[in-house]
């Protein structure tokens, strides 16, 4: 389908967000907003232990509880007792003989009548658990003595093999090396985990609940049910944030309800405190990277060799996949001639991350960022010139030897950001600033990067999406997708294509929240795909309905249908200037029986994929970003200030550019977040920091005043008018750009993120 | 969880309700609450101040300034009392959480919680401030640092509470306050340090690195000793590097704490010696 043309009815204008009144007034349902008849509250006991053979559970003394309804174990579960969509490592509920492999385990649910009973009764449940030494770091995971799983702890090997490194090294002028360590990020979305699961009147059960991916949500109950999927129907509310972090764990906390639901037939809700929710729940996985790169005088790249770990922790969840993008996405936006990557996931006796916002290339393009901008550095190139160079553009071949044919915005937002930052000044105003400042420096930093659009080569399987669009008699629009809204505009992006295509307004539209009942397996809402998949399918089934109405326009009124033109609640005949409004013309269609239902479904081609040498296209399109940060740093007490920034982004076409803007501003700051603040603390497996006291995100005094955002628009031929996805790329350069521009005001490599005022103060002290 | 919500009108209905066991007075409840939720606490009875006529005043007493017990950050920050006489104490108050928290909870609940790293202690302890205690026996006054004792500890027994704070004008003493956390806004001191200063008068205080907030006396008598004037920096630093005994913990390392204060220290006063000259 090629679908680049110019359209201008309702693509690419200001649009107001569709859910923005409910969700400023209050009367937006949230997971926690639901109550129904007879529902129980649900609450966890977690294994509170590293690591170790759980003896046994004593429930008597919660059983005691006036108010406490049941507390289910492993042997309440009526089918599988696994969780997990990749590999089947993790029990739902930790059998009694069975292994506790990190802190929050879940061992039992408790069902009361009231929250506060339950979880006081989940307190007074008490463990048995034969301890065994926990391995907390990767090194220690490295050794494989003390293992995890058997039969090793290091089961995950992806790597690629472009060209030959050796002899790329070999006709290299200078050899850089790095080490690099990126911690955790926890995905601190306003709304805690919540799920509500029913027993309904279709003999099944329904599932309420704050979630990414109501199919995988779906499956999950079904398995740990052991039904079948047509008694199973998930309906997502109201989402307030996600971020990754309601991927796969809405699964998880489903299933536990679930559980609950089947052993009392009652309603079960299971809402997640903060503490639960960071104790138990998925977050960016820390990478330790080494880095090798050759260049020659001039700065062109010939080889990079790398070596990433990722902690997996307990358990294997989605890393697989995790580490598909780490491995595409670890040379960066770079066109280099000989490439070796390996990558390796580790088990830990700590918590499982997973998906967030990046999904585990943030990690290695802040590596390959620090590398290049070391190069810049010691062979004296500028920062913009050095990434020019080497940049990918059309007939560039990228780290898998992906061939780019179409849609490479990279030359144009490093072009881009030179002039919105006014390069040459800025530097002269920092250097100026610095020549005055004893206690402060500024420093600029620089980041470029790419970032594969959908889920790639790794989850082609799951790369295709559906739309449900019907026509009411009145002329309003339903539009049902399974691509969910988390805060990230997908219900807006997707009334607007709908009315683009219909030629309604897009107030007669309403996009429905998603339901599994009405739309067919459309994927996980991931990977910044739901404007590209949701969106062609709403655009193919709008289309086809356009379609019909335009025949019905054309009997009514003689006209032609290549003279017909649509927009703004009607229909008109170009050439004799007839107009019939859109509710008119439906009207007639309904009486003349007219089909005004259509379901869309969009998948794109098959990619070209060697897994073994990690060749191929590895996904179906690339988005690309620049950005300038300007830093000050406190010498005294190693705080970064984020002074300025510039930041720059290829999304192919701008649909909704208000949206997008929204969604950079979001996602710099949450990079802010990652580079600066946010640090995960343990003690024994156990994480410390498991609320926002302490566990420290930024706050709108840490926003930069000066936040200048740009657009570059190179068409992908095959997104919806061209466009390709934002949602994660808006954060990806942010990390990179603030630590370089740290390095750059402290005259030390920064090799580690978050780059916290401790971290700094020690480099300046070092020597 | 679950506790009982008393709402006395007058003082003496206080003074009845605080004989009760297992009873927590509440001012804003903005350390309350928190304590009460992780389940550091566990009262069945909150007594909570916000019906009580008075005792939410900022009163001029001649050299001395007195805070009644309902006085909330954001009230002390508006005061033109306070604005005059102690611009110290406004600095301090400035650097406290975010406006809901500044307009809910109150200087003498930060007293009382008695945190090595409650910010308005700083000028308090500069301002040689006394707790003015209310309870079964009448009223007496204590130096803020006998009343505070600990991390969380304070001199109050069964049956007191505390009326007000009253603290030493200082309008004409220079002030500086630093509070380094861990961002800008909503984060609690992981380091800080006060100063005043009038010609070779020198009063000096560290928060969150020690048990209590610390003034550290020798230094202040090493400065007048040099007539206000440090030659050496490191005898200077010596004397105040005496009070400070960090922790490593959850926002910290020791490591940390002392370098800042260290750096602090010495750019204060490079900034003073530049000021002076
Ligand atoms: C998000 C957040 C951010 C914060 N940021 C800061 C910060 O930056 N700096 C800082 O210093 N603090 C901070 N705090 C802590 C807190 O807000 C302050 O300590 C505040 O001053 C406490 O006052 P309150 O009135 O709310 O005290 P309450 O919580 O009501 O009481 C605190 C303690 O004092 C007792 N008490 C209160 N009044 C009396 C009285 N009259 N007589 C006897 N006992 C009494 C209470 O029983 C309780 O034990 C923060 C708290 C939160 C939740």
């Amino acid at each position: 389908m090629n679908t680049v043309e110019n359209k201008k009815n309702v693509i690419g204008s200001k649009i107001k967000r569709v859910d923005a009144i409910p969700k400023v007034n209050g009367k937006a349902k949230f997971a926690a907003d639901l109550y129904f008849d007879r529902m129980v509250y649900c609450y966890l006991v977690l294994a509170r232990k590293g690591h170790g053979i759980l003896k046994d559970i004593d429930v008597e003394k919660a059983l005691d509880v006036p108010g406490v309804v049941g507390v289910y174990t492993y042997k309440d579960i009526p089918g599988e007792n696994q969780l997990g969509e990749v590999v089947k490592d993790m029990p739902c509920l930790v059998s009694v003989g069975e292994k506790v492999r990190y802190y929050g385990d879940v061992v039992a649910v408790v069902a009361a009548e009231t929250y506060e009973i339950a979880k006081e009764a989940a307190e007074k449940i008490s463990l048995e658990i034969e301890e065994l030494p926990a391995v907390l770091t990767i090194e220690k995971a490295l050794e494989d003595k003390i293992r995890v799983h058997e039969p090793t702890n290091v089961p995950i090997h992806k790597k690629i093999r472009k060209g030959n490194v050796e002899d790329g090294f070999k006709h290299s002028d200078e050899i850089f090396e790095g080490e690099f360590y990126a911690h955790y990020q926890e995905q601190a979305y306003l709304e805690p985990q919540g799920i509500i699961v029913t027993p309904d009147i279709d003999y099944g059960f329904t599932v309420y609940g704050t979630m990414q991916c109501p199919y995988y949500v779906q499956n999950s109950v079904a398995r740990v049910l052991a039904t079948s999927l047509n008694r199973v129907r998930v309906i997502q509310t109201e989402t307030g944030g996600a971020f990754g972090g309601k991927e796969d764990v809405p699964s998880y906390v489903a299933s536990y309800a679930a559980v609950a639901a089947y052993n009392t037939g009652r309603p079960a809700k299971l809402i997640y405190d903060r503490e639960t929710d960071i104790q138990t729940t998925s977050k960016r996985h820390p990478i330790k990277s080494h880095y090798r790169i050759g260049v020659s005088k001039e700065g062109k790249l010939r080889a990079v060799e790398i070596k990433a770990y990722m902690d997996m922790g307990a358990y294997a969840t989605l890393s697989p996949i995790v580490m598909f993008r780490t491995l595409v996405h670890a040379a960066g936006s770079y066109d280099i001639p000989n490439v070796k990557v390996d990558v390796y996931g580790v088990y830990t006796n700590k918590i499982p991350p997973g998906a967030f916002r990046g999904f585990g290339s943030p990690q290695v393009l802040f590596a390959v960022e620090a590398m290049m901008d070391e190069i810049s550095e010691k062979l004296s190139i500028d920062p913009i010139k050095l990434r020019l160079m080497n940049t990918l553009r059309e007939g560039s071949r990228t780290a898998t030897d992906h061939l780019l044919t179409e849609s490479v915005g990279a030359v144009k937002t490093l072009e881009n950001i030179r002039e919105i930052s006014n390069w040459e000044h800025l530097n002269k105003e920092v250097e100026a600033f610095n020549n005055t400042h004893q206690d402060k420096k500024r420093g600029i930093g620089v980041s470029h990067i790419f970032y594969g659009v959908s889920l790639g080569a790794a989850g082609q399987h799951l790369d295709a999406s559906g739309s449900h669009v019907q026509i009411n008699a009145d002329g309003t629009v339903d539009v049902r997708i399974g691509g969910t809204e988390m805060g990230q505009g997908a219900k807006t992006v997707i009334a607007m294509i709908a009315a683009e295509e219909l030629g309604q307004h897009i107030e007669k539209i309403n996009v429905h929240q998603p339901d599994t009942a009405f739309v067919p397996d459309s994927g996980p809402t991931v990977a910044s795909r739901t404007t590209v998949y949701s969106g062609n399918a709403t655009r193919l089934a709008a289309s086809e309905l356009r379609q019909r109405l335009i025949d019905v326009f054309c009997n009514l009124t003689g006209a032609l249908a290549e003279n017909v033109q649509w927009g703004n609640g009607k229909f008109l005949d170009s050439l004799s200037g007839q107009e019939i409004s859109f509710e008119n013309l439906v009207e007639h269609a309904f009486r003349k029986n007219a089909k005004l239902n259509e379901t869309g479904w969009y998948k794109t081609a098959s990619l070209e994929w060697d897994a073994e040498k990690g060749i191929g296209e590895a996904y179906v399109t690339y988005s690309f970003a620049s950005q300038i940060v300007v830093v000050e740093v406190n010498l005294n007490t190693g705080q970064t200030k984020v002074v300025k920034a510039y930041t720059s982004h290829d999304v192919g076409k701008a649909l909704n550019p208000e949206g997008i803007i929204g969604q950079v501003q979001g996602g710099f700051v949450q990079g802010m977040g990652y580079a600066l603040f946010e640090d995960l603390k343990f003690k024994n497996g156990q994480i410390l920091t498991d609320n926002f006291n302490t566990y420290i995100i930024p706050t709108i005094h840490e926003i930069p005043e000066e936040l200048i955002i740009d657009i570059v628009e190179e068409p992908f031929s095959r997104g919806p008018y061209g466009a390709k996805g934002i949602g994660e790329p808006s954060l990806m350069p942010t990390p990179a750009a603030i630590a370089n521009a740290i390095s750059r005001a402290i005259g030390k490599r920064i090799k580690r993120i978050p780059a916290t005022p401790e971290y700094i103060l020690k480099l300046i002290k070092e020597d | 969880m679950g506790f009982d919500v008393f709402l006395p009108e007058s003082e003496d209905e206080l003074m009845t309700l605080l004989m009760r066991e297992n009873a927590k007075i509440m001012a804003g409840g903005t350390d309350l609450l928190v304590r009460i939720r992780a389940g550091r606490i566990n009262p069945d009875k909150i007594i909570s101040l916000s019906k009580i006529q008075g005792m939410n005043e900022i009163t001029d007493v001649g050299d001395r300034i007195r805070v009644g017990c309902r006085v909330t950050h954001s009230m002390a920050l508006n005061s033109n009392v306070l604005k005059e006489h102690s611009p110290i104490m406004l600095m301090a108050l400035k650097e406290i959480g975010s406006p809901q928290i500044r307009n809910r909870g109150t200087i003498v609940g930060n007293v009382v919680n008695a945190s090595p790293a409650g910010d308005s202690l700083i000028p308090l302890y500069l301002s040689n401030a006394k707790v003015v205690i209310h309870g079964p026996k009448g009223e007496r006054k204590l130096p803020i640092e006998e009343f505070i004792k600990g991390p969380g500890k304070t001199a109050l027994s069964m049956g007191e509470f505390v009326r007000a704070v009253e603290f030493e004008k200082s309008g004409s003493w220079h002030p500086l306050f630093y509070k380094v956390g861990q961002r800008t806004a909503m984060a609690i001191a992981i380091a800080s340090l006060g100063l005043l200063i009038k010609g070779d008068n020198l009063r000096i205080a560290f928060g969150s690195v020690a048990p209590t907030v610390v003034r550290a006396y020798k230094a202040e008598r090493y400065f007048k000793r040099s007539n206000g004037i440090i030659t050496v920096m490191d005898e200077f630093m010596e004397r105040c590097l005496e009070y400070v005994s960090p922790i490593d913990d959850i926002r910290a390392s020791a490591w940390y704490r002392k370098e800042v204060i260290k750096n602090l220290l010495k750019s204060a006063f490079d900034f003073w010696r530049k000021k002076v000259l």
